[in-house]
């Protein structure tokens, strides 16, 4: 993760910044000029100018934060065109909007202007609390260049969320401007690798004023700008949150002075937020229903005496009684009797009707604030509330310490959802502090499969038997789909995976060798064509773990993260068909990643009449920079040629 | 052709009638009980879900007031039947809804949930691909508590459109099964009494009813059909009706209509005439462009590439511009517009040069599919086109492609009966197919086995017809989009590394040609001593299709195509081929394979290969024969040669 934290730095100076204030619909002799971008000769359009501007006013008798912002875009291809839509998202609830206004754009044809006219400014409600205004620009052509500004009007301070310097196309020269009056405080972070140009701080006395306060408010009046930002390369497979590495500055409020009188802290140590979250009604009063969950329940769910096993018995019985809605419902509007009652729910009620549960059964169990992996890692320096976005229940147990999440049905006791392997979370200790604690995944996800195949020269077929077992993450999706197809399906989905010729003639699911972290499969199978006249080439990987490398790319540009390490392996033991000797063998193979965080192995042996195939893939890393990259990359290829490529020849005698 | 790289580049989506996408459901009141156990098991087999009562009951009271309630219970058996419930509505000026409401029973059938009007959602209809649509919704979004659950649905419309009834399928697709289901319509005088289309309704038993100004059509117990793969579309087979009234009233016009030239007269006259006015500049301006040719093919080249360099495609749905087209000289103004206005416009370009084109309404999509000779309703189409009338035959042209040749509409409008709008009157054309041997690709290519078991190659790929569609594009792509696309063509090359590619694109013949030099370390694998080639880099066909154990649906092959390949290869220093396989030919109705690998000197050979595939419906019984010759294919591309090194010997 790149990510600094923003330090506000004082620089005072004399001498007005003497940038001249571009004017709308005027373009610089320099913006007339501009053909190519030198800086990157693959981008369909790039930013000549962006400036943004908050500051707070008065209007109405309201004070409203004010966004206003202003752009020139110059299109360079065809492809470039989807940067001449544009919407403007703006929020509302039932007491109070935001309002978007002051809307003009024009497209500029070399010295011709086509000014965007009102009807063609559309409003779309995106969902109860969020619309937007969106408009595309007339007339635009390969050279046009784009440029349009909006004011936003909004009574929610908590919306100065800071400014994105960074998007999918570069920018020539990208400002951010703030003046905010002393009443407000927001922390500030500086996301991403790239630096700023410009960073300037200053105060300025007696900005503000409100018509019933005599005293006019110092502003900090903040200036930030970046030139030359590269465009923000695409996702990639197998990483964290992009929001991790894209260029960005980010705002959230902290501190409220009231003009009243007053202050209303939103975010501003730990300490607070510990405190705040004992008595908030969303959360930490969420988590006292005690008495209510003792009637609810049944009470044989307490009777059990082997702490570990009354533990898991409460969270089967959480995870069965709850249909997760799909949403995580940190912040709002958590209600777990309710939910309880109605038996569906949000992880955060789900997982604080599981707290409340386990503390009941004698427990200590607290709170886990989480981020997804697609929400992005919190930072550390200070409290952010909105890094957050997911509830899990931290339990200890005969001194062991556990991560608990009742949202998926097919979870088991100990292991978080895919979705939750962010590296750490915050647990909210009431009794004492809140502490960061770390998310560690199980270390045993493994895929074997085992078998033996014999030839049967008469009909023409291979025959045999395999045993595929998987562990931890890697047994969850695949009984996700055992338990959402019926049985015919799901032969025919194995058959499909493991090629056009092969039959499954029967199929069962090892109960005996089956649990929660745990599927054993077991089948029979025949291979039709694979006897030819003279020579008979077998490819001994009935199954491919991998098709194609996911590595392709020449350089990466986000680290790799796998969220766990895994394992696949495969034995095959084959018997040399009867009147034939072995020909040849795919050669042994051996490569392992630097510091020993990953291997492969390849072996084909002729042992008492028959060819034992060993093969081992290995990941024991989670995370690899992109300097290692062509070490996994050759790895995984090394990987997927070997699946594909190795033939077993046998030859008549 | 590679199945692989049939979706490569995506479309803009140019759908056009898109208000008719929100129309379908509609009904009645009797009370029943949804019990699960109430439903006869041979509907459950296949089934994730059962429409225990699908009903829509119309009432027509004038010409321009229409009443309709909807009706609908499904009890959902698994997670992937909750799709059908529908818990949502669509209304915009001119149709407005009068009642919604839903109940929840659970597997007994005691109600768990009364879901009312307040507390669905209202928010706009958002397609993905419109600016703007003035549609809205109101949507209610059910989280299921256990399976099996049943929601039902009521919803009572009112509108001044009788132009759109409601169509009516009697099962609405896959994997879902229907109890009962009852269409109903009633209308005040015998002039306005509905035509109504069946449609492959031999499918199912039903009951049809007629008194005094009613029609009522009843179903029961329609099982459920599993989706497989290289079917026709369910709806070319699923028993349904077409409801049409011969006079109507659409979003403030009057019409009647009784087949298509009606149709076609009323679209010319209301929603076509005095839009293809232009701005005198604008037409000195493209008649200067033409100044010098006389030929009217010649002239409409030149119009349809100025409308590609200085348009684009942007979608805007108001009111009746679902249907009607914006005007020429607003287009020209902004030089942006949906699929009617574009096309629209270049038909102004065209009669401002004095050639003439007719506005063309077509159902557009990879799927095939043709307007109803015999039944004119509003409803069909999706997308608009021209047709230009020249020499005796039409050249269809798609006006939302700023790349497409002039005359070549690829996959997406070909070979299908769509709409003609002629000032005097409607008329059902086919455009033009594209099929088998049509849509070709050549390739010619050479490598060489370098002594680490690494190639070095060359491919020259020629693809005309729809492999020319699935192709061209790549002119205008990325380097980083190209190169995946190499990566997904070949992709039986692992670590495929691109070293040069160069493209040309001829759009008189159509005709797209792409040079690419290849690299790939390690494509050979060792064996002890040997060497283990798959032969066939270049076009390797590993496409076999599902595996039905007892197949229900016919096989159907949409276009057809023929690959021809040639291929050097050049074998390392000191290897030979054991023994050459012999040469491979294979004929049957779907197609044939070819293919022959023969020496050319000591050290290299030629392999030549054929794959024809022919557009074509085949029976059920037959898609295994088809299965069969595919897996032959894809065990032939996969041919591998053992090397052996002789000087070691």
């Amino acid at each position: 993760m790149h990510k600094k934290t923003f330090l506000a730095v004082f620089c005072i100076s004399f001498t007005l910044i003497s940038q001249v204030k571009p004017e709308f619909g005027q373009l610089t002799p320099k913006e007339l000029d501009f053909v190519k971008y030198e800086k990157d000769t693959t981008a369909n359009a790039v930013y000549l100018y962006e400036k943004g501007e908050n500051f707070f006013e008065v209007r109405n008798n309201q004070i409203l934060l004010i966004t206003k912002y202003h752009a020139k875009i110059k299109i360079l291809t065809q492809e470039g065109f989807n940067q001449s839509t544009i919407s403007i998202p703006y929020f509302h609830n039932t007491n109070d909007t935001e309002r978007v206004g002051l809307i003009q754009a024009v497209t500029h044809n070399k010295s011709t202007k086509r000014f965007l006219g009102k009807e063609a400014i559309f409003k779309i409600d995106k969902s109860q609390n969020r619309s937007e205004k969106r408009f595309t620009f007339p007339n635009v052509q390969i050279g046009s260049i784009l440029e349009y500004s909006y004011e936003i009007a909004s009574p929610f301070y908590y919306n100065l969320s800071g400014w994105e310097f960074q998007s999918d196309i570069p920018k020539v020269y990208t400002e951010y401007n703030a003046k905010i009056p002393g009443n407000w405080v927001y922390n500030r972070t500086l996301i991403g690798t790239l630096s700023l140009d410009v960073n300037e701080a200053t105060i300025k006395k007696r900005c503000f004023q409100i018509p019933v306060v005599p005293d006019p408010a110092d502003c900090e009046v903040l200036k930030y700008a970046m030139k030359d930002v590269p465009a923000f390369e695409d996702s990639e497979d197998f990483m964290l949150s992009s929001k991790n590495y894209r260029s960005n500055l980010e705002f959230e409020l902290s501190q409220y002075h009231s003009y009243k009188g007053g202050t209303i802290n939103y975010t501003k140590t730990w300490t607070d937020v510990d405190k705040e979250f004992r008595i908030d009604q969303d959360i930490g009063r969420q988590l006292k229903k005690k008495n209510f969950f003792e009637k609810k329940v049944p009470d044989t769910l307490f009777t059990e005496e082997e702490p570990l096993q009354r533990a898991k018995k409460i969270f089967k019985f959480v995870q069965n009684h709850f249909t997760w809605n799909k949403k995580f419902g940190l912040w709002r509007n958590n209600r777990v009797k309710k939910a309880f009652e109605e038996k569906k729910g949000s992880v955060a009620e789900i997982n604080i009707t599981l707290i409340n549960l386990l503390n009941t059964a004698g427990f200590k169990t607290d709170l886990m604030l989480l981020s997804t992996r697609d929400h992005g890692l919190p930072k550390k320096n200070h409290p952010v509330m909105s890094d957050f976005n997911y509830i899990i229940a931290k339990t200890t147990i005969a001194g062991e310490d556990y991560l608990l999440d009742a949202s998926d049905d097919l979870t088991p006791f100990g292991i978080l959802p895919f979705r939750c392997l962010n590296y750490y979370g915050r647990v909210m200790d009431f009794d004492k502090e809140s502490y960061w604690y770390t998310v560690a995944p199980t270390k045993d996800n493994k895929l074997s499969i085992r078998g033996e195949l014999k030839f049967n020269l008469e009909d023409q077929v291979a025959q045999g038997s395999l045993v595929d077992v998987s562990t931890g993450y890697l047994s969850i999706s695949q009984k996700e789909k055992l338990s959402s197809s019926d049985k015919e399906e799901l032969i025919t989905d194995i058959e499909e995976a493991f090629g056009p010729d092969f039959y499954i003639t029967d199929y069962k699911v090892n109960e005996k060798l089956t649990n929660d972290f745990k599927l054993t499969q077991q089948f029979q199978f025949e291979i039709e064509d694979v006897v030819q006249e003279n020579v008979i080439y077998l490819d001994p990987f009935l199954r491919k773990f991998m098709r194609s490398n996911p590595f392709m790319a020449e350089k990466r540009n986000y680290p790799i993260d796998f969220g766990y390490p895994w394992e696949f392996s495969f034995f095959l033991s084959i018997s040399v068909p009867e009147g034939h000797r072995v020909k040849s063998l795919p050669t042994k193979i051996g490569l392992k990643l630097p510091q020993d965080s990953g291997q492969l192995l390849f072996n084909c042996k002729e042992e008492l009449g028959r060819v034992n195939v060993f093969f081992q893939f290995k990941i024991k890393g989670i995370q690899f920079s992109s300097e290692v990259y062509d070490y996994v990359k050759t790895l995984f290829g090394k990987a997927v040629d070997i699946q594909n490529q190795s033939v077993v020849v046998f030859e008549k005698t | 052709m590679n199945y692989k790289s049939n979706n490569l580049i995506p479309r803009p989506s140019m759908r056009m009638l898109l208000i008719f996408l929100f129309i379908l459901y509609s009904t009645f009141c009797f009370s029943q009980n949804y019990k699960f156990s109430d439903i006869p098991p041979e509907l459950l087999k296949n089934a994730n879900a059962v429409a225990r009562l699908d009903a829509i009951d119309i009432d027509i009271e004038a010409i321009n007031k229409m009443k309709y309630s909807v009706r609908l219970a499904i009890t959902v058996l698994n997670k992937d039947g909750d799709k059908w419930v529908r818990t949502r509505a669509a209304y915009d000026k001119t149709k407005k809804i009068k009642k919604i409401e839903a109940h929840i029973y659970d597997a007994e059938g005691n109600e768990i949930e009364h879901i009312k009007r307040k507390e669905f959602k209202d928010i706009a209809a958002v397609d993905g691909f419109s600016l703007y649509l003035d549609n809205r919704l109101l949507f209610y979004e059910y989280v299921p508590l256990q399976y099996p659950y049943t929601v039902e649905f009521v919803c009572d419309f009112e509108t001044s459109d009788t132009g759109a009834l409601p169509q009516w399928y009697f099962s609405s697709g896959y994997n879902m099964s229907v109890e009962q289901s009852n269409y109903s319509i009633s209308y005040p005088s015998p002039e306005l009494k509905p035509v109504i289309l069946e449609k492959n309704i031999s499918r199912i038993t039903f009951e049809k009813k007629e008194n005094g100004n009613q029609i009522v059509y009843a179903s029961k117990n329609i099982p459920a059909l599993k989706f497989e793969s290289l079917s026709p579309p369910f709806n070319t087979f699923c028993a349904r009706l077409s409801v049409r009234l011969p006079k109507f009233h659409y979003k403030g016009y009057n019409a009647e209509v009784d087949n298509w030239k009606d149709m076609g007269l009323w679209i010319d006259k209301n929603l076509l005439s005095g839009r293809t006015e232009l701005k005198a500049g604008t037409k000195e301006k493209i008649k200067a462009l033409v100044n010098g040719v006389d030929d009217d093919l010649e002239k409409a080249k030149i119009v349809y590439q100025y409308v590609q360099d200085n348009t684009r495609y942007i979608s805007v749905q108001i009111g009746i511009g679902g249907l009607q087209p914006i005007s020429a000289i607003e287009v020209d103004n902004v030089k942006y517009g949906d699929c009617k206005g574009l096309s629209n416009y270049t038909k102004a370009l065209l009669e401002a040069v004095g050639v003439k084109s007719h506005y063309v309404v077509v159902q557009a999509g990879a799927v095939k599919v043709d307007f109803d000779d015999d039944f004119a309703d509003l409803l069909q189409g999706n997308h608009a086109i021209l047709a230009i009338p020249y020499d005796g035959k039409y050249y269809w042209v798609d006006c939302t492609s700023q790349v497409h040749p002039f005359g070549f509409i690829g996959d997406f409008t070909d070979d299908r009966k769509v709409l003609v709008v002629k000032p005097e009157g409607g008329e059902i054309v086919r455009t033009t197919s594209y099929t088998n041997e049509e849509n070709l690709q050549k390739i010619r290519s050479s490598y060489q086995i370098t002594e680490n078991g690494s190639i070095l190659g060359e491919a020259l790929i020629e693809t005309k017809g729809i492999q020319y569609d699935n192709r061209f594009h790549l002119q205008g792509k990325s380097k980083e989009d190209i190169i995946a696309h190499y990566r997904s063509f070949w992709s039986n090359i692992n670590g495929l590394n691109i070293k040069e590619y160069g493209f040309q694109n001829d759009r008189d013949t159509v005709a797209f040609w792409e040079r690419v030099k290849i690299e790939a370390p390690n494509y050979t694998a060792k064996n002890g001593n040997d060497i283990i080639l798959s032969v066939n880099a270049f076009n390797n066909n590993g496409f076999v299709p599902n595996r039905y154990r007892s197949r229900k649906l016919p096989l159907r092959i949409q276009r057809g195509f023929l690959d021809e390949d040639e291929c050097a290869i050049q074998l390392p220093v000191g290897y030979q081929v054991e023994e050459l396989p012999s040469k491979v030919v294979k004929e049957t109705k779907f197609g044939t394979y070819e293919m022959a690998l023969v020496p050319k000197d000591d050290n290299s050979l030629i392999y030549k290969r054929k794959l024809l595939i022919l557009k074509g419906d085949y029976s059920k019984e037959e898609y295994n024969e088809y299965r069969t010759f595919r897996r032959f294919v894809a065990k032939n591309d996969n041919l591998k040669l053992i090397l052996t090194n002789q000087t070691n010997d």
